[in-house]
C-alpha cells in the first residue's frame, strides 16, 4: 500500500483505492441503477468490479509471489475480509464454481438501512459478484471478462445467505483496462494547500495513520469511527458513474442534468453520513477537537477528512462565514481516472467533489453541533430535500478539462 | 447521569454515557476484563470487552461512549447499552470509593 503524499491518495498494488461507508456505496450503486436501469446497472456494476479487482489481484499476487490457484485464492478471501467488504468463500475451477457469502457489505447494510421499511426483490451484491468472477480468473490466469456471475440469494431480499454461480464466458470486445497508479500520476498536476494547511494537513495525517491500521473484523466488516467503511477501488466508482452519464449523453440527452444531479447527490451524502459521522465521533474528539458550533471547524474539518480517506488533496482557498467557500482539489479520485479513461472533456466533471463541498457548506452551517445531533435519515431529508440547501454549488475549473486543479464555489442562495 | 443515544452507522449502536468526573478513567478500564486498551489513537482508550461491546474515553475530554456490537439485534440494542451502563456507574462508584 502506498501513499502518493503531496496528493493524499492512495494505492494498493498500483490499484487506487479510497474509503467510503455503506450510506455511500448504497446510494452510488442506487443512481447508477436509477440511471441505466436496474438490468443494465447490474451489468455496469458487475463489469466494473470485476476488472478493477482483477487490476488489483493480478499485481497483487505477482508481487506476493502467490503462483498457485489455492494460494491465489486464499490471498482473494483474505484481501475482501479486511477490506470490509464481508466474508467471501470460493469454490471455484477454471470454469467456474460458486461462491458463498456472509456479512457482504452492500447486502447486509441494505437490510440493516432499509430492510425493516422495504421489501427488495433484486440482489445487491454487484461488488462481491464482480470480485468472486475477478478472483477466479487471476486464480486460474484468465483474462479480465473471462468469468461471469450471478448472484442467485442475497440477504438484502430476506434469503439466508448470499450465493454466486460462476460460470466461463468467452470475453466480449472493448474491455477497457483498469486505471493504474501511472496513469493517476500522469495525469496529476502540481499538489498545493490553502487556508489552515497546517492544521488540515495534522489531522489528516493522523486520520490516515489511524485508517491504514484498520482491518475487517472476523466477519470481514471495518468499524472505523462509528462509521462502517470499506477500502474500495476508485476504479469501481469512477467506471460506474461516468459510464452512467455517458450512456445518458447518447441516449437520452435531456437527462443529463438529473444524472449529474444525482451524482452530486452522492456526495451530499457521504458527506452528511461520513464526514458527519467522523467529525460527531470520539475518535475525531481525540484526534482533532470537540465541535463547539463554530462553522470553521467544520470547514476544515472536511477538508481533512477527505484527505484522511484517500479522496485526494482537498483544500479551503477561501472561506467567507455563511456566505461563500472555495474548495480546491489540486488531486482527487475523479479527474486521473476521467482523463486516463476518455480524454479531455468539455465541461467540468468531478460530481463527486462538487457535492461533497456544497455539503460540507451545509453542514457547517445548518447543523447544530453543540446539540450534539443525530444524523438521522430525517436530518438529511431536512437538511438536504427540503425546501432549500441555502447553498449552490459551481465549478469554476476542472482537471477533466484541462484546468490545472479542480476548484468548485460554493455560494448562499 | 443519563445514556443518550448518538450517532452511528446503523441505528441504535452509540450511547453516549455520562460518568461523575473523575471516576470515569477507571471505570472503562474495568471493562476491560484483564486485557489491555486500545490505544491507537493518542487521547483515546478503546476497550472490547468480552461481550464484543465496547466503551470508548476520549481522556481530554471525559467523554465516554458505549458502543453496541453491530450483531446485536436492533430491537435489544438499547438494553443491551443499558447493561453496559449500569456496570460502568458501578465501577465508578466503586472508583470513587476507593
Amino acid at each position: 500500500m502506498t501513499l502518493l503524499e503531496p496528493h493524499d491518495l492512495t494505492f494498493m498494488a498500483g490499484a487506487p483505492y479510497l474509503y467510503h461507508c455503506h450510506h455511500y456505496n448504497l446510494f452510488h450503486d442506487q443512481t447508477v441503477d436509477d440511471v441505466l436501469g436496474e438490468e443494465a446497472g447490474q451489468r455496469v456494476r458487475f463489469e466494473a468490479a470485476r476488472a478493477a479487482y482483477h487490476g488489483l489481484l493480478a499485481p497483487l499476487s505477482a508481487r506476493l509471489d502467490k503462483r498457485t490457484p489455492a494460494e491465489r485464492i486464499e490471498l482473494a478471501q483474505e484481501l475482501f475480509r479486511a477490506t470490509g467488504h464481508g466474508r467471501m468463500s470460493l469454490d471455484i475451477t477454471a470454469d467456474g464454481g460458486t461462491a458463498r457469502g456472509e456479512y457482504l457489505h452492500y447486502g447486509y447494510t441494505w437490510s440493516e438501512k432499509y430492510g425493516d421499511a422495504v421489501r427488495r426483490l433484486e440482489t445487491a451484491d454487484a461488488v462481491a459478484a464482480g470480485f468472486a468472477a475477478a478472483a477466479t480468473q487471476v486464480a486460474f490466469g484468465l483474462p479480465d471478462g473471462s468469468i461471469g456471475a450471478r448472484e442467485r440469494q442475497c440477504v438484502a431480499r430476506r434469503e439466508p445467505v448470499c450465493e454466486f454461480a460462476l460460470s466461463r464466458r468467452t470475453p466480449g470486445p472493448g474491455i477497457a483496462a483498469p486505471v493504474t497508479e501511472e496513469d493517476f500520476k500522469r495525469h496529476l498536476g502540481g499538489s498545493r494547500g490553502g487556508q489552515h494547511e497546517e492544521q488540515i494537513g495534522a489531522i489528516a495525517d493522523a486520520l490516515q495513520g489511524f485508517v491504514k491500521g484498520v482491518g475487517g473484523d472476523e466477519r470481514g466488516l471495518v468499524d472505523a469511527f462509528g462509521v462502517f467503511v470499506t477500502l474500495h477501488l476508485a476504479n469501481y466508482y469512477d467506471q460506474t458513474a461516468y459510464e452512467a452519464v455517458r450512456h445518458i449523453e447518447q441516449a437520452a440527452p435531456s437527462s443529463v442534468g438529473l444524472c449529474e444531479a444525482l451524482l452530486r447527490e452522492a456526495g451530499h451524502v457521504c458527506v452528511f453520513n461520513t464526514f458527519g459521522g467522523i467529525l460527531a465521533s470520539p475518535e475525531w474528539e481525540a484526534v482533532a477537537y470537540p465541535l463547539s458550533g463554530d462553522p470553521l471547524e467544520i470547514i476544515k474539518g472536511g477538508a481533512a477528512i477527505a484527505r484522511g480517506l484517500g479522496f485526494g488533496r482537498w483544500s479551503v482557498d477561501e472561506y467567507v462565514p455563511g456566505q461563500r467557500l472555495v474548495m480546491c482539489a489540486s488531486s482527487n479520485y475523479e479527474a486521473p481516472f476521467y482523463l486516463a479513461r476518455y480524454g479531455r472533456s468539455d465541461k467540468p466533471r468531478c460530481y463527486f467533489f462538487q457535492g461533497a463541498a456544497l455539503a460540507i457548506m451545509v453542514l457547517a452551517h445548518r447543523v447544530k453541533w453543540q446539540e450534539k445531533p443525530r444524523l438521522s435519515q430525517a436530518l438529511y431529508n431536512e437538511l438536504f430535500r427540503g425546501a432549500g440547501l441555502g447553498f449552490e454549488v459551481t465549478a469554476n475549473r476542472c482537471a477533466t478539462r484541462g484546468d490545472d486543479c479542480t476548484e468548485v464555489v460554493v455560494r448562499a442562495t | 447521569m443519563t445514556l443518550v443515544l448518538e450517532s452511528a452507522c446503523f441505528h441504535g449502536l452509540a450511547w453516549r454515557a455520562d460518568l461523575p468526573l473523575g471516576a470515569a478513567r477507571d471505570a472503562v478500564l474495568a471493562q476491560s476484563g484483564g486485557g489491555e486498551p486500545d490505544r491507537t489513537l493518542p487521547g483515546l482508550l478503546r476497550i472490547i470487552r468480552p461481550d464484543g461491546h465496547q466503551v470508548l474515553l476520549v481522556e481530554r475530554t471525559g467523554r465516554v461512549q458505549i458502543r453496541v456490537a453491530y450483531t446485536t439485534p436492533r430491537h435489544a440494542r438499547r438494553a443491551e447499552a443499558e447493561r453496559v451502563y449500569a456496570e460502568l456507574r458501578e465501577a465508578a462508584t466503586q472508583a470513587r470509593a476507593s
